[in-house]
Order: structure tokens, then sequence, then C-alpha cells
């Protein structure tokens, strides 16, 4: 024992270690636990504040952690006002009597009434503090941020269906977009200075629309379906995600795209993984005027810029690999499985047909908005900086390049 | 306890490839972008150029003087008065690297994940194991880093492997001047110029005649993977990549974040940067005891341990811990002092590499 002690206190080391232990280790023993001290924030909703004396209002849909035998969480709204993002959280934790923990936030909700200035204001503290994660997805509201989040609340806590998973879906398919706070902040720093931010809403319940109801009042609702999906929320009121967005330009509205021109314009964009195309009205053997849909199973895009007298032309080559999924008609059922169906060349030409009638839609509506959410500019610029610096130069309006590029295009759709 | 006997090619490669990344692969990126855009990257590539050059003067010198220590050889050549002043602003200037590394790393780790956690506790993390390793001398470090050099390198491997999935494509480069780029490299001047800790081990140091190929290689192994990590760090983050001060870790959570599938990867980068944290600092501070030991020969070691740490806990406690005021001061005044690193030193190998050969030559 007595050699023990003597080799202990020769290893000087060993006696710090001990030392480090003592002075920290038995004292954060009696801290108490992180649950007692946050309340844990899932969404964020940010409004314009209507009292005057403060710029903002922020809605925060938190829960307090308390043991229990389920996984059900017990969600609340808490809203506070503030001249600052900073100073109404701070407000926030004042009201909760708990430290505001942001870094399990997965939505930010802006609400409509931000977006006549400069929303990366907003932004911006949420954006620059490390708990809040750069993946955090970004929404607007077609309304208040904060009614969004009661909507919410009961949604959250009554079923395991959550909106930031649905938010989180919206890249995945063509008919809708998704923006993380990295993602608008590239797009607000990058040459175009635009940002596509996805639109929800609010509907009342008891209005025209596809939704299935569970349970009691404020009980799970689900529907997807056409070209929007709905779920229930607090007073019969539902959350409506048609894939409507909206196009920010240096960080200010610039316009409104409904969820169909979204498809046209995702086309460009390419980041899509899935999703479907219908033809109406198709006849041809074997079918007589049906509504085919085709689902997308493969996607390639190319985009390749050739400068031509100082014109910009874009050629844009897309080839889609599609399956038969659905066939509607008049007459009688379809009788063949789809899946052994081989899609024949007139209906592939169809589809071509119209892809490029939506593509030519969707450049209609990026140049009458004068924003380039395909980000054109730096396939341009990467291509030819001298040529396309040049081109830019004779433009009256430099922020208009996108209506005097020519675009060619050429769509390919092949059976899987 | 101690331990002052040589290091070989290896020992020196392994201490050279740590010692790059020093300063470099946190803050550095992140300020370099906002300086210099995505032409940033051509900051680093030709602040290693001249770290590179350092290292052939190092070699050349070492051929020419196998065993002869620095401080003699810059007596030699400039007299007692001089070689003290050129110490005594090396131990400052080291001293200012080790300030700077240190918190640039206490505000990750705070930032991070021990947010409530206060200096002394992460003083009583690096001090202890820092003071330890420098007193041991530079083959306990080298033998050390040793053990823990493949540890380190897969790691490094794996994770700017993984990194490459988080590249994005679609960003306009070209966007900065080329004076833009030469500020961004004179500002962060003092992240580089590492190599002329081997000037002051120099006569601790034997490479055997063939081996020295083993000491370019990982150091120019080094090079390219601190040059791998800013690259995709650049091309992860792209236009917001002045937005995100911790590259490395940052990185990984790009990858973490929108990729999923392997969990919590971020935290590999932590331990990495830990680890390579403790060994770079204790080669500043032996750097600190061999100058001190130059300033005062009569001393005990014991003086100079006692005179670093109470600098160095007075300054981190009173002047600095944020992250702006370090910066500041990173860019401010420690640029000025890495003239020691790129002028002094260089000057006074070179006038004792050609002013011998001179007086050969009349002799």
């Amino acid at each position: 024992m007595k050699h023990f002690f003597k080799k202990i206190w020769q290893t000087p080391m060993f006696l710090i270690f001990v030392l480090i232990g003592l002075f920290y280790g038995i004292p954060s023993l009696g801290n108490p636990a992180e649950i007692n001290r946050f309340a844990i924030v899932t969404a964020v909703g940010i409004d314009k504040a209507e009292q005057e004396d403060f710029d903002y209002e922020v809605s925060l849909l938190t829960f307090v952690p308390v043991p229990e035998q389920t996984f059900t969480e017990f969600y609340k709204v808490i809203s506070a006002s503030g001249n600052s993002i900073e100073e109404a959280l701070d407000y926030a934790g004042l009201y909760t009597g708990r430290q505001v923990g942001l870094s399990h936030i997965k939505t930010i909700v802006l609400s409509e009434d931000l977006f006549d200035e400069d929303v990366t204001k907003v932004l911006d503290y949420l954006m620059r503090d490390k708990e809040v994660s750069s993946s955090t997805k970004l929404i607007a509201m077609d309304g208040k941020a904060k009614d969004f989040l009661n909507a919410v609340k009961d949604l959250d806590s009554q079923s395991s269906y959550s909106v930031s998973e649905i938010v989180a879906y919206n890249e995945h398919y063509i008919y809708a977009t998704g923006c993380s706070l990295e993602a608008f902040f590239k797009g607000y720093f990058s040459p175009t200075k635009a940002s596509i931010v996805p639109v929800f809403s609010l509907q009342s319940g008891d209005d025209e629309g596809i939704s299935t109801e569970n349970g009691g009042g404020g009980g799970e609702q689900t529907s997807s379906g056409g070209s929007g999906g709905k779920s229930g929320g607090q007073g019969g009121r539902q959350i409506v995600n048609n894939g409507d967005a909206i196009v920010f330009k240096n960080g200010e509205k610039q316009k409104d795209i409904s969820g169909d021109d979204i498809v046209k314009i995702n086309y460009f964009r390419g980041e899509f993984k899935t999703g479907g195309i219908t033809i109406e009205d198709f006849n041809g053997e074997p079918f007589g005027k049906a509504s085919l849909s085709f689902d997308i199973s493969g996607k390639k895009l190319r985009n390749k810029v050739v400068f031509e007298n100082g014109i910009p032309t874009i050629y844009t080559d897309i080839k889609f690999t599609v399956t038969l999924s659905e066939v509607e008609q008049e007459d009688e059922q379809f009788n063949k499985d789809v899946d052994l169906y081989n899609v024949t060349k007139n209906e592939t030409s169809q589809i071509e047909k119209q892809i490029k009638r939506e593509m030519a839609e969707a450049l209609e509506i990026m140049r009458e908005a004068k924003t380039d959410v395909a980000n054109f500019y730096t396939l341009m610029y990467n291509t030819d900086k001298k040529s396309f610096k040049r081109f830019l130069d004779s433009l009256d309006d430099k922020e208009d390049y996108l209506r005097y590029t020519l675009f060619k295009t050429s769509v390919r759709v092949h059976s899987k | 306890m101690i331990r002052e006997k040589s290091i070989n090619a290896w020992q020196t490669g392994i201490l050279l490839f740590f010692m790059f990344f020093a300063n470099k692969i946190l803050v550095l990126p992140s300020l370099l972008f906002s300086e210099a855009k995505f032409e940033g990257i051509f900051a680093v590539v030709f602040l290693f150029l001249l770290e590179f050059g350092l290292l052939i003067l190092f070699y050349k010198l070492k051929v020419k003087y196998p065993s002869i220590k620095f401080y003699e050889m810059v007596k030699n050549c400039f007299g007692k008065i001089t070689t003290k002043i050129v110490f005594f602003l090396v131990a400052v200037y080291f001293l200012g690297k080790i300030i700077l590394l240190y918190n640039v790393t206490y505000i990750f780790f705070s930032n991070l994940i021990y947010r409530e956690s206060n200096n002394f506790l992460f003083l009583a993390c690096f001090l202890p194991v820092i003071n330890h390793l420098a007193i041991c001398g530079i083959r306990t470090i080298g033998r050390t880093a040793q053990i823990f050099f493949p540890a380190v390198v897969i790691v490094l491997i794996f994770s700017i492997a993984v990194g490459v999935f988080g590249i994005e494509g679609g960003v306009v480069v070209e966007q900065a001047k080329f004076v833009n780029i030469v500020f961004a490299s004179l500002k962060h001047l003092s992240s580089f110029g590492d190599v002329i800790i081997l000037f002051l081990f120099m006569d601790k140091i034997e490479i055997k005649k063939g081996e020295w190929k083993i000491v370019f290689s990982l150091s120019g192994a080094s090079m390219i993977s601190v040059l791998a990590v800013v690259l995709v760090f650049f091309l992860s983050y792209t236009y917001t990549s002045f937005l995100h001060p911790f590259a490395f870790f940052e990185i990984l959570s790009f990858v973490k974040e929108y990729y999923g599938g392997l969990g919590r990867i971020d935290i590999i980068s932590m331990v990495f940067i830990i680890l390579l944290t403790y060994f770079q600092l204790a080669v500043y501070l032996k750097v600190f005891f061999v100058c001190f030991d130059g300033l005062f020969p009569k001393l005990d070691r014991v003086y100079s341990v006692l005179t670093f740490n109470f600098i160095f806990i007075l300054i981190t406690t009173f002047a600095v811990i944020n992250l702006s005021k370090i910066i500041l001061y990173g860019e401010s005044y420690l640029p000025y002092l890495s003239l020691i690193s790129f002028v002094i030193v260089p000057l006074c190998v070179i006038v004792a590499l050609f002013g011998k050969k001179n007086k050969e030559k009349k002799e």
C-alpha cells in the first residue's frame, strides 16, 4: 500500500486527474438535470408584433419533458414580443420559467406580414445561433405564424405525425419545394439573390376538401391527392400544403408561385426525386379518352450553354424514365396490369409535348418575376465568364437577363 | 523527468503533419471566404508554398550543420544581443500562437457542447497535459504523436471522404480580386510558418541520409489534407461559408444534417481537433521553453514553466475568451510577429548558410 501511494505521488498527472475529478465531477452531480431547466422548442413562428412597442412576436411550439410511460409529448404554444428576435425569445423564457432550448427546432414559420421587408433581418439571429441547425426547414405562412403553430400543436401532440416531416418530403416530390435556413441564405448570398420558400396555409375544417377525420375535435386528419394535402389541427383548422411557394429576392417577397407552376419550374431545377405526370384525354390504342398517370422513376437533367453572337443559348436536355401507374377511362376499366404494360411511342411523345409546354410556361414565370430560381446565372458565368459579363453589360436591366437568354429544350421520355 | 533526446525522420514528419493543421481547420477557412470568397483557397496555397520554402531551407541547413544548435548558429552570425532579441521575439510569437489556438479551440467546444463550462475547466484539461508533454521533451511528444498518427490519418481520410458527399455544384467562382487574396494571405500569415519550430529543435532532430523523403512526404500530405478540408468546406457551404466558423467540424456536420444515415459523425471531428490541439499546444510550449532557456540559460526549467503558466492564465482569463476579440488580435497583431517566421528566421539561416561559406572562401 505504501509503495502504491509512493508511486502515485511520483505521478503528478494522476494527482491532477484526481483533483479535476474532485473539483468538477462532484459539483456536477448536484446540478439539476437539463430537462428540468429547458423548455424544448420544436418550431418557431415569427409574426409582426401587434403591440406598437415591439417589432416582432415570436411563438414557440414547445414541450416540457415529463416522465411518463407513453411517448406522447404535450405541446404548448408560447408567444412573446420583443424588438428583436433574441429579446422576444428571452421574454418567452421568462413566461415559461425555463431556458428556451433551440437545438431541437425543426421548423421556422414566417408570417405573411413580414414579407414586405427583408426577412433576412428576422432570420439573422436564428441563422447565426449555433444551437439552431442550418438544416432547419423554413416555411412561409399564408396568414399568422402563431395560428399555424396552434394548429400544429394538436397535430404533434395527438399523433406521431409531425409537421416537420411534411416539409421534409416537399423536396422529394416534383409537386413542391423545400427550403432550409441554409438554402435560403445560400440563395440570398448567391449572385441570383433568389430563394424559394414553400407556403402553407390554414383552412377551416368544414371547407370543401379531401380529408379524412379521425377521432374528436382536433384529432388527426390526413389527406393527399391531386395538387394538395391537408392535415387537421385545432378547432377543425386544416394545414394545407399545396406546393405553393414564394420567391424571395434580396430577402423580399418577389412573387407567389402556385403549386401547379412549381411543378413546371421544378423541371428546370431538377431537385425532385419522384412524382407523376398526367395526360388528360388521351386517345390512342389501347385507350379511349383516358386520363393516364405516369410515375417518374428516373430523371437526368443536363444543361449546356453556348454563346452565339454574344447571346447565351441554354440547351436543356431532360430524360425521364416513366411507368404507367393509373388509367381512368370513361367507358370501361383498362383490363391489363399496368406493371406489364409497355408505354408506347405515342404516349411518350404526348408526355414530351406536355413537359415542353410546361417548361416554356416556367420560363415565362421566371422571366416575368426576373428571378432565376433555377440558377442559370451560375451556369452561364462558369461557362464563359467574359462573354456573360459582356452580355450582361449590353442589357438595360441586368436583372432581366433571362428574357434575353435563348432556351432550347429537349425532352426525352422512356418507358422503364 | 526531462528526457531531451532526439527525434527521427518519422517523428519529425509526423510532428510537422500535426503542426500544419494548427489554426487552419477551424476559423481560418471561414475568414478567408469572407475576405477572398472561393479564391481564399489560393491564400492557403500561397502560404503553404512559403512554408515549403522554409522546409527546404531547413533541409539545406541541417545537411550543412547536422548537430549545431540554432541558438549557437545565430549567435555565431549576429552576436549575443541580436540572438537574445530574436529568441525573445520568437517566444512572444509562440505565446501569441498558443493563446490564439487555445482560445479558438475553447470557443469551438464551448459553443458546440460545453456551453456552461468556464475557462478554468478548459485550463484544467489542457494545461497539465501540455505542460507535461513539453517538460518531458520533444522526443516524448514525437513518440506519443507516432502512436496516435494512424488514428489521425484514418479519421482525416474518413472525414474528407464523407465531406465530399456534401459538395454542391453550381457556384460562381472568380469573385475576388488578386488584391483580396494578397490581403487575406497577409492577414492570416500568423496561422502559418510553423516550420520554424524545426529550426529551434534542430539539434534534437536526427535524420539519416535518404530519410528526408519521409519528412517531405508527410509535410506534403499534410498540406494537401488541409487544402482538401478548406476546399470541401467551401464547396459544401458555398456562399454561406463565412457564417460557419468551425470548418472541419462543419463539413461533417453538413453531411450529418442533410444526408443523415451515419448518425452523429460530427463527433469524430471533435475528437480529431482535441487530439491535434494537445500536440500543437505542447509543441508551441516546447518552443517557448527553448526560447526561455536561450534568453536565461542559467535559470532552471521551473522558471520557464511558471512564467508561461502565469502569463497564459492571466491573458486567457482577463483579456480574451471571445471569438471576435481573438480574431481581431490574431488578424491585427500576430501577422506583424509572423515576420519572425517568414523573414527574420529565414534571414538568419541564409546568413548562416552563405555567410559561413563566404568566410571559408576567404580563408
